[in-house]
């Protein structure tokens, strides 16, 4: 998938993502083979701590759901939770962010959105990092953050004012440095290297396409 | 002036970095507040042109921490991205990447991941970044701050390097004077936001009041001051042929403590002890700490040194029971493979940043969080005797988080410190503290040590590790390179720098001075100045 236009990779992408969300049944087994196999290949071992976070909550819909009488529904929310998950876990470590940032410009975006989205996405990693000196920190202090329920949920609540205030900082300061760069001053940024979009793209355009008209066309033949 | 090297120092607080951001046009017009008078850059009025105009006419900033200020993943990327935001074209742009990449030494690495680059090469890439926008005024805000003494040289020397082949003005905000000051036209000390004094570097830092007010004047200069030497030496090596010019003195004339507290430690018990240990990341190809064994007795107070990505930091994890060792045996004040809730109460941590250690509403809060197991009288009694001691009485109903910098760092130690803890571990205590806020700090880790805490400080401070511990380890890719007491004759202090660890400036005169056939026992300036007054 590297090797191709990264607004191919979007395209791509945004096929699998439409098939789970709107694809129905179809959709879901497609996009929750692919997420498996994508997963599997770009590094399950990063995917665990983040799908296991959002299980619980997969659970939670589908139980819902299945409360109201609406069990395989349920069931199909909670799915698709996770397999939206995993696909976007495995795209964020298959793609490049800055070829990702060209395709998005490309395609007429604002480049001041389209850096904001480019810091989020490099902010993950980080605040992840200051979330866990901030567990540190509360584990050699006797909070429990390793406790019952309860008083596990006091002690999370007592790292997030930290985590929000050291997160705005590092944003601030971000901001600061692109501005001593110059980030403001371009009305059209210019970009060391054009994207080129090749036969090769234009086939996995294709294939997204023939993907999304698959997933109705079956869809529709199912009872 | 156009083309000179200007370094600005003084006490945390004092004003230097907001200097540097009016400079670049940041303060005030992105950060708020009033601004009087004029700033004049490069032919522009600072204080109204905006700070990616004045990027465009060849001004712009290297901050502290490389990482912070990042906006790509990959070298190339992130040089190309001042360029791009000038709309150069693409050829120019390729063309300044390549120039800066080859000027800092990283033209291997333009395709490579920062993330995966030492502390010293990320601020390589920061320099880079900025270089890439060729700039006539280069603003740099303690650009060594968290790098290792070898590599904080090596960044030095490129700055000095790099004045001469581009002719470009450099303006630097630093600590480590002894490094910066010998490459420095002039020096402005900034001290509670106002010039104390400017000029050239010998002649400025030769104040003998300085250092109290929180300036880190080179120990070779405070020496040769207190000696009444006309020599203004800013390096060991000028100290120590100034001495030897000098004539008269030398000998060892004072004893020293050091044999004394080692005898007094080896009677102690151990506190921590580590045998064997080895250490890989969960998915980690390699061990991250590799056979390392030690033991720190009650009252040792240790130096841990080695450079960035050593190790230092997983030693010090293992040691509190954060992590488990892949092999080998760790026991904390007698409890063995500790797990932190086990020994959580007798073990105190103060993290690198003290963001990532304040967790409570108040200043009171904070510092009661470890004293829950007391009553009413005696928490209230510490938390009062903690305020007191590290100046913070008159803030104890504030939120920790809306302190100062240096307010927040001694709020951390307080807090860490209140419970009285058994085994203390330090990471990086003196980074973003002046002079007198290091030699503040290096008297409580001694009176914690008399105490019988054992103590454990990670540090790249050569000054801080001589001032405050009376033993260094030594880390290299995970493992143990050396393990030596912090001596003042020049037997110890030779067999330190055959190890590889920087020696702090008064012991590396003492070397210098025994390779004349001069010889002197000294750790400290006061002890180096009797021995040749």
């Amino acid at each position: 998938m590297s090797a191709l236009d990264p607004r191919a990779q979007l395209a791509l992408f945004a096929a699998i993502l439409l098939g789970v969300l709107f694809g129905g049944m179809t959709g879901l087994v497609a996009g929750g083979a692919i997420a498996i196999i994508w997963t599997a290949r770009s590094g399950a071992s990063r995917a665990r701590a983040p799908l296991a976070a959002v299980l619980p909550l997969a659970l939670f819909v589908a139980l819902l759901d299945a409360f109201a009488g609406r069990t395989s529904e349920g069931i199909a929310a909670g799915l698709r939770l996770v397999e939206t998950t995993a696909l976007a876990l495995a795209f964020a470590r298959s793609v490049d962010a800055r070829a990702m940032t060209d395709a998005l410009r490309a395609l007429r975006l604002p480049h001041s959105f389209v850096f904001v989205l480019l810091a989020g996405a490099r902010f993950v990693p980080v605040t992840g990092a200051d979330l866990g000196e901030l567990v540190t920190a509360a584990r050699l202090r006797g909070i429990g953050v390793d406790a019952g329920p309860w008083r596990r949920l006091a002690a999370w609540r007592a790292l997030l004012v930290p985590l929000l205030v050291i997160t705005v900082r590092r944003g601030l300061q971000l901001g600061e440095a692109m501005e001593a760069r110059g980030f403001s001053t371009a009305s059209r940024r210019t970009v060391r290297t054009e994207l080129r979009w090749r036969v090769r793209d234009s086939v996995a355009g294709l294939a997204a396409l023939l993907y999304l008209a698959l997933i109705a066309l079956i869809g529709s033949r199912l009872p | 002036m156009a083309g000179e090297m200007l370094v600005v120092c003084g006490p945390s607080g004092g004003g230097k970095s907001t200097l540097l951001r009016a400079c670049q046009g940041i303060v005030p017009q992105l950060t708020g507040g009033a601004l009087a008078g004029a700033a004049e850059v490069v032919g522009c009025d600072a204080t109204v042109t905006r700070p990616h105009a004045l990027a465009a006419l060849g001004v712009t900033i290297v901050y502290q921490n490389a990482l912070e200020g990042f906006v790509a993943d990959r070298v190339d990327d992130e040089i190309a991205f001042g360029p791009e935001s000038l709309g150069l074209a693409p050829d120019e742009i390729a063309s300044r990447v390549d120039e800066a990449l080859a000027d800092v030494g990283l033209a291997h690495a333009a395709r490579r991941a920062i993330a995966a680059l030492s502390g010293g090469e990320q601020q390589r890439v920061a320099i880079a970044a900025a270089l890439a926008l060729r700039p006539r005024v280069l603003l740099l805000d303690e650009p060594t701050a968290h790098l290792d003494e070898r590599t904080a040289g090596e960044i030095v020397g490129l700055l000095g390097q790099l004045r001469r082949s581009r002719g470009m003005t450099v303006i630097v905000a630093e600590h480590r004077l002894g490094l910066v000051a010998p490459l420095a036209d002039r020096i402005a000390i900034v001290i509670g936001g106002r010039l104390h004094a400017v000029g050239a570097p010998r002649e400025v830092l030769r104040d003998p009041a300085l250092p109290a007010l929180g300036v880190p004047v080179p120990r070779a200069l405070q020496v040769a001051v207190h000696l009444g030497l006309a020599a203004a030496p800013l390096t060991p090596g000028e100290l120590a042929n100034a001495l030897v010019a000098r004539g008269a003195g030398g000998g060892p004339k004072t004893g020293h403590a050091d044999a004394l507290s080692r005898a007094a430690a080896a009677a102690a018990d151990v506190a921590l002890r580590f045998e064997g240990v080895r250490y890989r990341y969960p998915g980690a190809t390699h061990d991250a700490v590799r056979d390392v064994s030690f033991a720190v007795r009650r009252g040792e107070r240790v130096a841990l040194v080695g450079p960035s990505g050593a190790g230092k930091s997983t030693l010090a994890r293992l040691a509190l029971g954060l992590a488990r060792p892949t092999a080998g045996e760790i026991a904390a004040l007698g409890v063995r493979s500790p797990a932190t809730s086990a020994i959580a109460p007798r073990v105190g941590l103060v993290v690198q940043n003290p963001m990532h250690q304040l967790l409570a509403e108040t200043v009171e809060d904070e510092i009661a969080l470890g004293l829950r197991g007391r009553d009413r009288t005696g928490r209230s009694t510490r938390i009062d005797e903690m305020l007191a001691r590290f100046d913070l009485a008159s803030l104890r109903g504030r939120h920790p988080l809306s302190l100062s910098e240096g307010q927040r760092r001694r709020l951390a130690l307080a807090a860490a410190i209140a419970p009285s803890p058994e085994l203390l571990v330090l990471d990086e205590p003196t980074l973003a503290q002046d002079e007198a806020q290091r030699i503040a700090l290096s008297r409580l880790v001694r009176e914690l040590g008399a105490a019988g805490v054992a103590i454990v400080a990670i540090t790249h401070d050569r000054e801080f590790a001589n001032d405050a511990c009376d033993r260094v380890i030594a880390i290299a890719e995970g493992a143990l390179v050396a393990d030596l007491p912090l001596a003042g004759d020049a037997a110890g202090i030779s067999a330190l720098a055959k190890a590889g660890i920087p020696l702090a400036d008064v012991p590396a005169t003492v070397l210098a001075l025994s390779g004349a056939g001069r010889h002197a026992i000294a750790r400290s300036v006061d002890e180096l100045v009797r021995a040749f007054r």
